[in-house]
């Protein structure tokens, strides 16, 4: 491998200053590394790395009005291991917890799953039911922006970042009720370090047997994440009788628009999305 | 670039490419081969060893991340009392069959028990600690057997090694 040239800057005004020297703009943006480090001999040799781990304004979890922030760089064992995502945001620990290995946790972060903008990435479905928000830092305009974090995604693997822009928090919005109910499984081939086939995140507000409302994300069934609006239409304020379960599969079935592709079938992955709704569905009835 | 680092215990300085991996760093400049290259891709975890305390994929890992970082491989821990234990529970329960996972799941195990005080675990626990490590001789179930032995063994490994 040829020598690549890297800059490692430790505030943002640092990095920038970095970008802002650099003429050709052909600049990859690094961090954990989990995925680039396996590509690393198809990367560009002209590339110039700019790697933002060090930035301490981008690693942590705060809590501020009501708000979780967490920093792009922050590790997903950190957030596994964080109290206030314990006890604030019980969906993103399940989801972690399903993901990757020991290992890749102590070095893949949060910023990195949601800017590989993966259909499959599994942080972003219960952040999308969350309705969590994005900070992007533009070192063109040296502002900050925020967006919802569904705004970032424009294909599979595609994001609107543009221009040396990084995403810097992820602002997650916390209910004033306890008792809200989450959901998040994902199918794999395998239990252990598995991309996912397919997969449901959900909240829901559930009282007198009624669904007051009820938040859905699937993972891996289109090219976006993206909320079933019809499907959470239909269940608002309905009771879950068998019936009620049976019209929402069918419903969720013919929102979600899957693929055929190396990891599953677009039969496989319509069938499993209906059955991972029955199964949250029941779960919901259970707890209360 | 130079960089500035401890290896067991050592320091060391280096002359690198940023994305060179640590895998090949610590086999080639430090003739550390305990440490394996099984995947390169992060799934297996024949690589596996401790940096800043913590357990990571070698092969994942750039040399630009290492300034003064902290390294401990399977070659580091070979004279510590608790190592001595972990092989000997995993020869007298056959863990150990073609050998090449092995530093992985050794460097997993210890992770394990200096995490848990507790004197019994679950085998969901163990199977989760061992998510990162593939086994294709074994069949896991000689592994879970020696660590479910060392778990009743009240071995003390210390929180940090090297430190």
């Amino acid at each position: 491998m040829n020598s690549m040239q890297c800059y490692s800057p430790n505030t943002l005004d640092e990095y920038q200053k970095i970008y802002s020297g650099i003429a050709e703009k052909n600049i990859l943006v690094f961090s954990g590394g989990t995925d680039l480090m396996i590509g690393r001999h198809e990367l560009s040799q002209d590339a110039i790395i700019i790697d933002i781990s060090g930035i301490a304004e981008l690693k942590g979890v705060e809590k501020k009005e009501n708000k979780i922030f967490i920093g792009s760089c922050t590790t997903l064992n950190e957030l596994l291991y964080s109290h206030k995502i314990q006890n604030d945001i019980p969906i993103l620990i399940k989801a972690i917890k399903t993901m990757a290995s020991e290992q890749i946790r102590n070095r893949a972060t949060i910023g990195g799953n949601i800017g590989n903008a993966s259909p499959a990435g599994d942080t972003i479905t219960p952040l999308v039911v969350l309705e969590a928000s994005i900070q992007i830092y533009s070192p063109e305009s040296n502002e900050v922006k925020t967006i919802p974090l569904e705004a970032l995604f424009s294909g599979p693997c595609a994001s609107t970042l543009q221009n040396g822009e990084i995403i810097t928090k992820i602002i997650i919005p916390l209910f004033e009720d306890k008792d809200i109910f989450c959901y998040f499984r994902k199918i794999g081939q395998r239990n252990a370090m598995t991309i996912t086939k397919a997969s449901l995140s959900a909240i829901a507000k559930y009282s007198d047997s009624k669904i007051e409302w009820i938040k859905l994300a699937p993972g891996s069934v289109s090219p976006v994440v993206k909320r079933m609006s019809k499907t959470e239409e239909f269940l608002q304020g309905k009771k879950l009788t068998p019936a009620v379960i049976n019209e929402s599969k069918e419903i969720i079935g013919k929102e979600i628009s899957p693929i055929t592709d190396i990891r599953s079938t677009k039969a496989f992955r319509v069938l499993i999305t209906k059955n991972l709704l029955a199964d949250c569905l029941s779960e919901l009835i259970n707890r209360h | 670039m130079n960089i500035d680092l401890i290896v067991n215990g050592k320091p060391v300085s280096v002359e690198v490419e940023p994305l060179d991996r640590l895998l090949d760093i610590l086999r080639d400049k430090f003739d550390l081969t305990g440490t394996k290259e099984g995947c390169g891709e992060g799934e297996c975890g024949a690589c596996t060893v401790f940096m800043n305390n913590k357990l990571v994929n070698s092969c994942l890992v750039p040399a630009m991340h290492l300034q003064n970082a902290n390294v401990v491989t399977i070659d580091g821990l070979r004279d510590f009392d608790f190592f001595k234990l972990i092989s000997k529970a995993y020869e007298e329960n056959g863990a150990v069959q073609c050998g090449f996972c092995t530093p992985g799941f050794v460097m997993s195990t210890i992770d394990l028990l200096r995490k848990k005080s507790e004197k019994s675990i679950g085998d969901e626990e163990i199977k989760d600690a061992f998510a990162g490590n593939i086994c294709r001789c074994t069949g896991y179930e000689k592994i879970i057997k020696a660590v479910r032995q060392l778990f009743t063994m009240n071995i003390k490994v210390p929180e940090r090694f090297y430190e």
